[in-house]
């Protein structure tokens, strides 16, 4: 069922921020939802035929293991927690909850597990900072401890935020060594990502103005 | 009383016309352009939420969704 969502930034405009509220990030992006408005699936191959009915395969793999789960059905229970986790479906503290209540996951799923919840924290802790000059100051702090306890999240989107927090926490602080190194990971990580290249661009040029002064 | 020239009339109409074709689009106006657009009047695109959610639930389907924008390009 095709559904276009147009952001129009009209006062009041119904659902105008849906695309940040499933995720998005940039225009266009094209996703799955069921018809509850649950991500099922972010698309991001190609603009064929092909490549639509072959995630839809994917969707329909996706949807089928959420209805076993809803029938009872313990053994996929970690597998559907790790695609849920994927599609960003809970915050920290409602994943952590779930995650408690957990009993069949395997090693292999545990690893995984808490590899996307180092995810959903920086996610959780980002979006709730908002703007928030205080909060954002008091993330970065976060962050930086998390570094510290080698929990550092593995997406792109996640590792940009976290990076970046460290970096404006440093900057803060007046740590021009911590503000060195955390620039030199943002680079090392997301450096070679295309949507990044501007923000690793200020970073730099905030960092030489930051030694010089 | 002064008469005003056939040369400023024009003037003033003419600034007075491009000024019109300059002004800023409202963000209602670029909407309704968005929604004009052929791919959307023939693509068959549901651009109501609730309505989408509704006719997925009783056909059984999943949502396909295209975000766009319409305030900028």
């Amino acid at each position: 069922m095709p559904f276009l969502h147009i952001t129009t930034r009209i006062d009041d405009h119904p659902y105008d921020s849906l695309l940040r509220e499933k995720g998005g990030t940039g225009f266009p992006t094209l996703m799955f939802l069921d018809p509850g408005g649950r991500k099922l699936m972010r698309y991001r191959g190609p603009r064929t035929v092909k490549g639509f009915e072959e995630s839809l395969g994917d969707v329909e793999e996706f949807t089928a293991l959420l209805k076993r789960a809803e029938q009872g059905d313990k053994k996929v229970a970690g597998k559907l927690f790790i695609r849920q986790l994927e599609l960003e479906w809970f915050s920290f503290e409602e994943a952590t909850r779930r995650y408690k209540k957990l009993t069949k996951v395997s090693g292999k799923e545990k690893k995984q597990i808490e590899s996307l919840l180092v995810d959903t924290e920086v996610r959780t802790i980002t979006k709730d900072a908002g703007r928030d000059e205080d909060k954002c100051l008091s993330a970065g702090k976060h962050f930086l401890g998390m570094w510290k306890d080698k929990q550092i999240p593995g997406s792109d989107a996640q590792l940009y935020s976290f990076w970046l927090f460290i970096a404006n926490y440093a900057e803060e602080e007046g740590d021009k060594k911590l503000f060195k190194k955390t620039v030199a990971e943002f680079k090392k990580s997301v450096g070679t990502n295309r949507q990044y290249r501007k923000a690793l661009k200020v970073l730099e040029e905030r960092l030489e103005n930051f030694t010089r002064s | 009383m002064r008469l005003v020239t056939p040369m400023k009339a024009a003037t003033v109409c003419l600034l007075l016309a491009s000024s019109v074709l300059a002004a800023p689009q409202s963000l209602e106006d670029k909407y309704e352009q968005k929604l004009a657009k052929r791919f959307v009047r023939y693509g068959g695109w549901e651009s109501d939420y609730d309505v989408a959610r509704a006719r997925a639930k009783k056909e059984d389907k999943v949502l396909f969704v295209y975000f766009s924008r319409s305030y900028a390009p």
